[in-house]
């Protein structure tokens, strides 16, 4: 901290007010400083080295697709399924990826007393079983279209999800091939507070015009899942305005 | 907390003058965050808390090979869990600081690598129905002072599903000419990781890698399948 004090001239006579206001600006500026106080590289890296200057959270479930050679992923409802594979519900919406208790869904959560700079990462696998479509797709086939989005204090955001080739002219309905292996980032300010982040998704099909009941088999209700799957978020802090004490 | 000062016309002594230092100085001395004001500091004063960040491009192309068996040949033993350790290793993907690994010095670690799988090359065998699905497995580890960490959890897969042959029944296991090879296939696989490794000081050495292996899901046959591009990279924060 920077702190130039005017002194006393050779020769002057001390004046009891103006050497008092040395004293007193000294204190003022110590009360309440600003950049202008402070040496350019005053703090060195060891400064920030242990301390909380940025956070990490993070949640992850690992899943076996007990994948072996000449023969499909085991999936649920697959008698000897991974128990950790999550079955994506069909035309639900986004679903938290999850069986929905605390210690099974796929969910950050914090209070922080400052705005801060948030990265949040969701990287997962998306498998669902073969089916007929695979292989001679036509745009009006009912194939399966995943979606899948961070959802930050129950919005899902915009801009998150995977990316892929869509099959032939269906755009715009989500993700059609078999398999996925997918990272959505979100950066951004968020306000002080508590804040919850989960990984979503959803499944429907692309012909609006059939319910669910008509679809092709398998059933698309079966084997749609998201397995192997990690969400962590990297805060750093912003800080914000402090008076003075 | 105020400053006592001498009153005008007051004669200046030494304890009205030590008087004043020790009030400046325990307000100095008590300084806390409280009394820091927003944009205190910046960029001049703090150093920077992204400690190293590397990455690699790769514009190698590399080719995960497929299984020549045809019929009656034991497949290779394959399984997500098992056998990571057998196999292909992405060597245009092995980031490792020319062998010697990256000297880190604790905090966070965000690892990250996005790999483009374009086509499937070369066909083996034939006689294969159509609608023959092929995984191509991947898997994303780092080795932490010389420990290797290949989970299972970081493990990725693509498949896809192409008419994979219509050679001849005779001759399986030979490569057959056709002219629906090479087949575009167009997929990439995104991978990040995070690790808290503030407990490692005061430094540690890092490496990343990826390995590869592709096996048949359905129907008899495995192809090559050619990666053209990726990017694979860290970035190593203070704090945690």
């Amino acid at each position: 901290m920077l702190f130039f004090p005017n002194g006393v001239m050779p020769g002057e006579v001390i004046d009891p007010d103006k050497l008092a206001r040395e004293f007193i600006e000294a204190a003022n500026l110590a009360g309440q400083t600003n950049q202008w106080q402070w040496k350019k590289d005053i703090f060195n890296t060891d400064y920030l080295r242990g301390l909380d200057c940025c956070r990490i959270e993070q949640s992850q479930v690992a899943c076996d697709l007990q994948s072996v050679q000449g023969a499909e992923p085991i999936l649920p409802d697959d008698p000897g399924a991974d128990s950790n594979i999550w079955k994506i519900p069909f035309k639900r919406g986004f679903m938290p990826m999850g069986d929905g208790t605390p210690a099974g869904t796929l969910q950050l959560q914090w209070t922080t007393e400052y705005p801060e700079l948030v990265l949040i990462v969701l990287t997962c696998q998306y498998v669902r079983r073969l089916d007929s479509s695979d292989e001679f797709m036509n745009p009006g086939d009912d194939c399966i279209r995943m979606q899948a989005r961070i959802q930050l204090d129950g919005a899902v955001l915009p801009g998150t999800g995977p990316f892929g080739t869509p099959i032939y002219t269906v755009r715009g309905t989500g993700y059609a091939q078999n398999t996925a292996a997918l990272s959505t980032i979100y950066v951004g300010v968020i306000p002080a507070g508590t804040h919850v982040v989960q990984g979503v998704a959803g499944q429907s099909d692309n012909a609006h015009v059939n319910a669910e009941t008509v679809f092709q088999a398998p059933a698309p209700v079966d084997k749609v899942c998201i397995g192997t799957r990690s969400l962590f978020a990297v805060r750093f802090a912003r800080g914000s305005l402090l008076v003075g004490a | 907390m105020p400053v006592t000062v001498p009153e005008s016309g007051d004669p200046i002594t030494k304890a009205s003058v030590t008087g004043m230092y020790d009030d400046v100085r325990a307000v100095v001395n008590a300084q806390d965050e409280s009394t820091v004001s927003r944009a205190t500091f910046g960029i001049q004063h703090v150093p920077s808390i992204v400690q190293q960040a590397e990455f690699l491009e790769v514009t190698t192309p590399v080719t995960v090979t497929g299984s020549p068996y045809g019929f009656g040949t034991p497949p290779p033993t394959f399984d997500e869990i098992t056998t990571i350790g057998t196999w292909q290793v992405l060597a245009p993907y092995t980031f490792d600081n020319g062998g010697a690994g990256f000297t880190l010095n604790g905090g966070i670690v965000l690892m990250y690598c996005s790999i483009r799988w374009s086509e499937q090359a070369v066909k083996y065998g034939s006689g294969a129905a159509p609608g023959c699905a092929q995984e191509l497995w991947f898997n994303f580890n780092y080795t932490v002072n010389g420990v290797l960490y290949q989970l299972p959890q970081n493990s990725r897969m693509l498949r896809n599903t192409i008419d994979m042959s219509y050679g001849t029944l005779a001759s399986p296991s030979v490569p057959v000419p056709d002219p629906s090879f090479p087949q575009r296939v167009e997929e990439t696989v995104t991978w990040w990781h995070v690790l808290d490794l503030r407990a490692l000081t005061p430094t540690f050495n890092f490496k990343m890698g990826v390995k590869a292996m592709t096996q048949r899901a359905t129907g008899p046959y495995t192809s090559d399948c050619t990666l053209p591009n990726g990017h694979i990279g860290f970035v190593n924060l203070y704090g945690g």
